[in-house]
């Protein structure tokens, strides 16, 4: 790989050299499509002196490098623009002349090698650039670089490799050979700097070696345009072919093989340089030969060159310019078509391959810069950087090769700008190449210095009309308003913010990438400042006023907590993806850094939340988006190597409007560049022109095209041909595995393209709101929970006030098996010496047989039926809670009276009938919460008991499943366990015996950690459930009832509906008077859930209870909107954000239940309440003609037998168990 | 264990990064300052989107440089940034004199942060090259530098463009932070 990698930077260099050539040649037939770029290039004069000189000061140790300028005229813009690339590095560039004698000491001779040191050949030579790569031998094969230069082309020291070359290659098609000499005397002026040394060890022994200019057998050649390298080998001819390529983008692969040899470089400082001339063949030599490899096979080169421009085409999300290059550098490539012609035998690189591959720069076209991150990755270069190759032909066929410089890539990359060389002479077939270049150019990065001077607003300018103005400026405007910090400039960045980018459907992060998509984030910390703060005034308001038209609670408390959020993420992403930051941040850091603020309210942001900002944004790293410009011309050869382009998009912008993302992309005028099949022009220069700024690119936009370039009046036909191209952006975008671009280190797979969702507007369809809407019913508020007709709570009231009832007789010992609540003992006679004391009672409100919806047990299972199993049970109702027994043959009322308040009552003795297990305790319900519809308080509630059912019939015989299934399904009921401030009081008032589970607990940590329990075991089952089983709905709706407790939830079937509605006024007026302060009438010895609060204290806590929940549902409704913007880029992210949407949802579930329930609650309490008053002022009446005592106990009478569902006569049908057999029956 | 690996390093002078922050006023030079300061092995990479972070290595020290600018408003977020900071280069535009007071106040202010406490100090009085540049002492003036206490302070002229005193300054801080660090 070494071998290949620095054998290719020789290449490069050899190109380069090659563009010297061409300049000189003054467009000579030979110069291919790179003319324009040598026109480009003012003066080629002298690089290698520049070049020499940069490394000289690079070695002194003084990063100051002083360069002079040696031809200000000419050079000066484009040392300026130089400069200004390299601003890091503020080369200063000193004339070559100055130099003196020395110049000539930088050349170096690009060497024939001879056959005489076949060990040496590196190169094996194929007539065949596609048959080299196809045969990749390295071993022992000779490689001839075949030149259709002169033949025996003699180095000659002394000859300035600046002197103009003749077209030598079709002058002397026949001679085949160059020859170069090397000097080996000369001081090597080139690589002085350590750092650039690697190159030089060899070079005094392959100067002795093989620099004789006899070239007898084989002559290395290299194609100086391609990455290619044409080998002919066979012939004893050798002949330099010049392919007729394209400029190539050199920077990028370059950087990286220089960044590969200064790796070698590092691993080994030979430091032994001893002879200054450095030919490019050394180090070929030196690698093949010094380490005894054998040579290498050019069709690796090429293969790697291919590979290597392609994937730097592919990928390069962000280095489509390296800060550091200079606007023009520019390789030349050269057609010698003569060459070809002359050798037919050899085949040159094709030129629709070159083209593919290759980028044409120009003047007013900026260099692009190619980086393959991916194959950074793969090489382990820290940094590349690039090399500068000059290749130098002279007419009489006397070629110099100068070294190259692998200091930095920006050195190199200035060094290479002075390359370019111009070709003053142009024949008309050429013209075409030019403009196709000159097209090509267009597509290339553009930076703003290329752009015409920034018009300053007018006075009379409002925000828009600016806007207008600025519009060609693309990608740029956000840096140009945010360059100074202008009130103005200020203004029309929120309006450019606010009125053309859409943000309202987007969490921020995604934002933020549309944002850095359309408009080049800023240098200077200052400037980036400005931008997110005018973002995140424009995000803040677009959210704020989507939630206000959906009636949530906006997510965001201001613009200032939106900035802090999108600045750190700024700041993640940088931290992340910056190679230059060592030490990352981690997710927990970085939640916690946000978290922790409570300074910007960043604490307010879900945990959740950030977590997934933090996966998200270091998915993938946010690439720089690059506009180009597309001509048919350039098409024609498909120069986009497909993959290589999804950062790059072209944009028709209509004439007269603002550079407005959301109109382009609402129109769809974005159009990716491999999808575009007709003409799509980047609007830039366009419409800069168009509105009568002179362009000072003029040269970049060539009459014969201009017309039809014209964005403007392409726009709207651009946007309705494209229109299928830019539906294909998706197929185009969209992971596709069988395309080179799965290569992509940055994507994988199952990975989420947001850039391509972005620019199809088709965000939502990959956002999280569909699993929103799965675990949270939002209408759940709305739920009603009273039924139309009258509620009896004030029957079942008047039954617990009574005195005369039925009772449930427990004997003392017995209590123990009960798990009771913390009671209290009414008309406790006990302390009174009563003998009855033995004996407690608890007063029966409502009894009666129900269906239960039992759990699906094995012993069920193995029968796979689908129909349901109810298992009738028997319930009672008490002053303690609800008790079920699965047996009622103990039931057995007798009519005692009560000696001390006359009355007589139903005794039950409580007998241990029941069919309970040994030992166990006897739940006793608490927590009660009767309600008709199962998730009209949200989905979760019953969810995993009707999912356990449902998983029951489901999985059929499979009865273990099953039974795991169902044993989740029970832990599950027990997890989500309402974890209430309601619960709470009962807790509190019951001192919280074990009944009552969590309710002690803080509430937060209680369900987010059960939750999180909970998530693991059921979370797929979640997905599984039908979400209207019809089971539970289609019969007997109107029967069923669905029970909450504190301990688990049931579902009953009742025997009808007015059973039902009996049961479900009992249960709830029970529960709302429970633990206050109400009379319950009672026999002696009566207990009770021990009271605590009187009514109005109740009623207080039930509102305070809904108040605050409901301020909390508000805000978990929010988070919920927050969360189901979410984007999530990788789908363990998208699966962590499901869970934890899951998760939230249960929990306002919870919320609704509560607030749901208080609000019954209170209902209940006001109308038992008034209805009493009612009485009350009618028993007054009453009471002075009749008396009150006898109303009382004549209703009370009445109550209780319906109550009881049995009066004399039904008791002994229930004895005789007869009335079950019609429940059976059914 | 963090506690000791930490003391471990700066007792035996680890080869971890050490983290200086450049800030100043907008338009002072920071990022020309930023790249002026890769002395040593230069290190190119592709730009990333985001801040202006570059690491060098000087006087066998690795220094991890973070353009951070110097805004009021983002400082909460650099909290987690200064913990580690070795040191704050502070650049000021040396003929901007109309701003030298808010340069002298958002200095004083960010020397405030605990975190900053113990970070040296360098100021570069930039833009020496241009006319009407305050000398280093009058910055230094401006700045009430003199009032700083318990800390290691230096000002130096520099002119970024022509890259003076970059190295002089730089040399200063490596040497604090040595004798600092050892």
């Amino acid at each position: 790989m070494n071998q290949s990698i620095s054998s290719l930077i020789k290449l490069k260099f050899l190109q380069s050299h090659s563009n010297d050539k061409n300049g000189n040649k003054k467009g000579g037939s030979n110069v291919s499509t790179g003319i324009d770029k040598l026109r480009e290039s003012e003066s080629y004069r002298s690089p290698f002196l520049q070049l020499a000189e940069i490394q000289e000061h690079t070695n002194n140790d003084d990063d100051k490098l002083d360069v002079k300028e040696c031809e200000p005229t000419k050079k000066h813009s484009k040392l300026s623009r130089i400069r200004r690339k390299m601003g890091r590095l503020d080369l200063n560039f000193r004339s070559a002349n100055e130099k003196g004698s020395e110049d000539d000491e930088i050349l170096v001779a690009q060497h024939l090698r001879n056959g005489q040191d076949p060990e040496e050949m590196p190169f094996k030579s194929e007539n065949n650039i596609d048959s080299i790569e196809k045969v990749p031998k390295p071993d022992g094969e000779r490689v001839t670089l075949t030149s259709s230069g002169s033949d025996n082309v003699k180095r000659n020291s002394k000859h300035a490799p600046f002197i103009p070359v003749k077209p030598a290659l079709e002058k002397f098609p026949s001679s085949n050979r160059l020859s170069r000499d090397y000097r080996k005397s000369q001081e090597p002026t080139l690589f002085n700097g350590d750092r650039l040394v690697p190159t030089l060890p060899t070079v005094s022994r392959i100067s002795t070696s093989s620099s004789v200019g006899s070239s007898t057998a084989a002559s290395r050649y290299f194609n100086p345009s391609k990455r290619a390298v044409v080998a002919s080998s066979s012939s004893s001819s050798s002949s330099i072919k010049f392919n007729s390529l394209h400029a190539i983008p050199l920077d990028a692969t370059p950087q990286i093989e220089l960044a590969k040899q200064q790796d070698e470089i590092s691993k080994r400082r030979f430091g032994r340089r001893r002879s200054r001339t450095v030919d490019v063949f050394d180090y070929i030599n030196k690698n093949n030969t010094a380490k005894n490899k054998p040579p290498l096979s050019p069709s690796s080169f090429i293969r790697t060159i291919d590979e290597k421009n392609t994937n730097s085409l592919m990928q390069d999300p962000m280095g489509s310019r390296g800060p550091l290059l200079p606007d023009d550098a520019n390789i030349i490539s050269n057609d010698t078509d003569g060459a070809e012609a002359s050798h037919p035998d050899h085949q040159v690189l094709s030129r629709s391959r070159s083209q593919s591959t290759s980028f044409v720069q120009g003047k007013g076209g900026k260099r692009k810069s190619i980086e393959d991150e991916g194959y950074h990755n793969k090489l382990g270069l820290p940094h590349g950087s690039g090399p500068t190759s000059v290749y130098n032909n002279k007419s009489n066929a006397n070629s110099t090769i100068t070294g190259m410089s692998r200091r930095s890539s920006s050195i190199v990359n200035a060094l290479s700008s002075f390359v370019n060389l111009r070709s003053s002479s142009l024949s008309s077939s050429r013209q075409q190449h030019l403009q196709q270049q000159q097209q090509l150019q267009q597509k290339l990065d553009v930076s703003l210095e290329d752009l015409p001077p920034v018009p300053a607003p007018e006075f009379s300018d409002s925000c828009k009309d600016f806007l207008i103005k600025l519009a060609p400026y693309g990608k740029f405007i956000g840096i140009i308003l945010t360059e100074k910090d202008d009130e103005f400039k200020k203004n029309c960045l929120n309006y450019l913010l606010t009125n053309c980018f859409e943000f309202k459907n987007d969490p921020l992060d995604i934002a933020l990438r549309k944002l850095l998509m359309f408009l080049e984030l800023p240098k200077e910390t200052q400037q980036i400042d400005r931008l997110i703060m005018a973002f995140s005034f424009a995000y803040y308001k677009a959210q704020k006023s989507y939630s206000k038209k959906k009636g949530i609670e906006c997510p965001w408390s201001n613009a200032d907590q939106v900035y802090f959020i999108a600045f750190s993420l700024l700041m993640l992403h940088t931290d992340y993806f910056n190679p230059n930051n060592k030490s990352k941040m981690t997710k927990h850091d970085f939640v916690d850094l946000v978290h922790n603020d409570k300074y910007s309210g960043g604490n307010e942001i879900p945990m959740a939340v950030l977590t997934y900002f933090y996966e998200n944004v270091t998915a993938k790293e946010s690439p720089k988006f690059n506009y180009f410009l597309m001509s048919p011309m350039a098409l024609d050869d498909s120069i986009l190597d497909k993959d290589a382009f999804d950062t790059n998009f072209a944009i028709t912008l209509s004439s007269n409007s603002m550079y407005s993302p959301i109109d382009m992309i609402k129109r769809g005028s974005i159009i990716p560049k491999e999808a575009s099949l007709s003409p799509i022009f980047y609007p830039l220069t366009n419409s800069i022109s168009a509105s009568g700024i002179a362009p000072s690119t003029a040269a970049s936009c060539p009459p014969s095209t201009s017309g039809t370039i014209n964005g403007a009046n392409l726009g709207t036909a651009n946007s309705n041909s494209n229109r299928p191209a830019s539906n294909s952006i998706s197929s185009y975008f969209s992971y596709n595995p069988s395309s080179s671009s799965s290569g992509n280190a940055t994507l994988v797979q199952d990975d989420i393209n947001v850039y391509s969702h972005i620019i199809n507007d088709t965000l939502n369809e990959v956002n999280l709101f569909p699993e929103v809407s799965k675990y949270w019913n939002k209408n759940a508020l709305k739920a009603n929970l009273l039924r139309n007709e009258e509620h009896k709570y004030e029957k079942y009231y008047s039954i617990m006030n009574d005195t005369k009832g039925g009772y449930l007789r427990f004997h003392k010992s017995q209590l123990n098996k009960l798990n009771l609540p913390n009671f209290e003992i009414l008309n406790d006679n006990s302390r009174s010496g009563c003998k009855n004391s033995d004996y407690k009672y608890c007063k029966i409100l409502q009894m009666g047989a129900i269906m239960n919806l039992g759990m699906p047990s094995r012993k069920f299972s193995i029968v796979n039926s689908a129909k349901i199993h109810w298992k009738k049970e028997f319930a009672i109702l008490t002053s303690l809670g609800l008790l079920i027994c699965d047996k009622m043959d103990w039931i057995n009322p007798q009519m005692m009276k009560d000696p001390k308040s006359g009355t007589t009552n139903y005794i039950i003795d409580f007998k241990s009938g029941f069919s309970f297990v040994p030992g166990s305790t006897i739940d006793v319900y608490n927590g009660l919460f009767a309600d008709r519809e199962r998730d009209s308080l949200g989905k979760s509630h019953f969810a995993s008991l009707v999912l356990a059912y449902t998983e029951h019939h489901s999985t059929g015989s499979h009865t273990s499943n099953t039974t795991a299934a169902s044993s989740s399904a029970k832990h599950n009921e027990g997890v989500f366990e309402p974890s209430s401030d309601e619960e709470d009081s009962i807790t509190n008032s019951t001192d919280g015996t074990s009944s009552v589970s969590n309710g002690e607990s803080d509430n937060d940590s209680v369900s987010s950690s059960d939750n999180q329990l909970s998530s693991n075991d059921s979370n797929e089952d979640y997905h599984s459930i039908k979400d209207e089983y019809p089971i539970f709905e289609d019969e007997n709706a109107d029967c069923l009832l669905y029970l909450h407790t504190c301990h688990r939830n049931f579902i009953w079937k009742c025997a009808n509906k007015y059973e039902r509605d009996n049961w479900i006024d009992s249960i709830n007026l029970f529960s709302a008077y429970d633990g206050c302060y109400v009379e319950i009438g009672s026999i002696a010895n009566t207990i009770c859930n021990k009271r605590k609060l009187t009514i109005l204290q109740r009623m207080e806590r039930l509102r305070s209870i809904k108040s605050a929940k409901w301020e909390k549902l508000k805000k978990f409704e929010s988070t919920l909107m927050l969360m189901g913007k979410c984007v999530p880029i990788s789908t363990k992210t998208k699966t962590d954000m499901i869970n934890r949407i899951r998760q939230l949802a249960v929990r306002m579930d919870w919320l609704i239940y509560e607030i749901k329930r208080s609000e019954l609650f209170v209902s209940i309490i006001k109308e038992v309440t008034r209805k009493q008053a009612e009485k009350n002022i009618l028993e007054h009446g009453k009471g002075e003609e009749e008396g009150q005592g006898n109303n009382d106990d004549s209703d009370g009478i009445d109550d209780i037998e319906e109550s009881f569902l049995f009066n004399e006569n039904s008791l002994q049908v229930c004895v005789s168990d007869s009335s079950y057999d019609e429940y059976s029956n059914e | 264990g963090n506690i000791f690996s930490s003391m471990f390093d700066k007792l035996w002078g680890s080869n971890k990064e050490l983290r200086i922050l450049i800030l100043g006023l907008d338009g002072a030079g920071k990022t020309t300052i930023l790249y002026r300061l890769q002395i040593g092995e230069v290190v190119t990479t592709k730009p990333t989107i985001g801040f202006n972070v570059e690491t060098l290595s000087y006087k066998n020290l690795k220094l991890n440089v973070w353009d951070l600018g110097g805004q009021t408003s983002i400082r909460p977020y650099w909290r987690c940034y200064y913990a580690d900071t070795a040191a704050v280069i502070f650049v000021v535009d040396s003929t901007d004199k109309d701003r030298m007071s808010t340069a002298s106040k958002e200095l004083h202010l960010m020397l405030q942060e605990e975190e900053l406490q113990d970070a040296a100090l360098l100021v570069f009085a930039n833009k020496q090259d241009q006319p009407g540049a305050l000398s280093a002492s009058e910055v230094s003036k401006e700045l009430n530098l003199v009032e700083l206490k318990d800390r290691s302070w230096s000002i130096v002229a520099s002119s970024a463009i022509k890259g003076e005193g970059i190295t002089e300054g730089l040399d200063w801080l490596i040497d604090v932070i040595k004798e600092e660090q050892l």
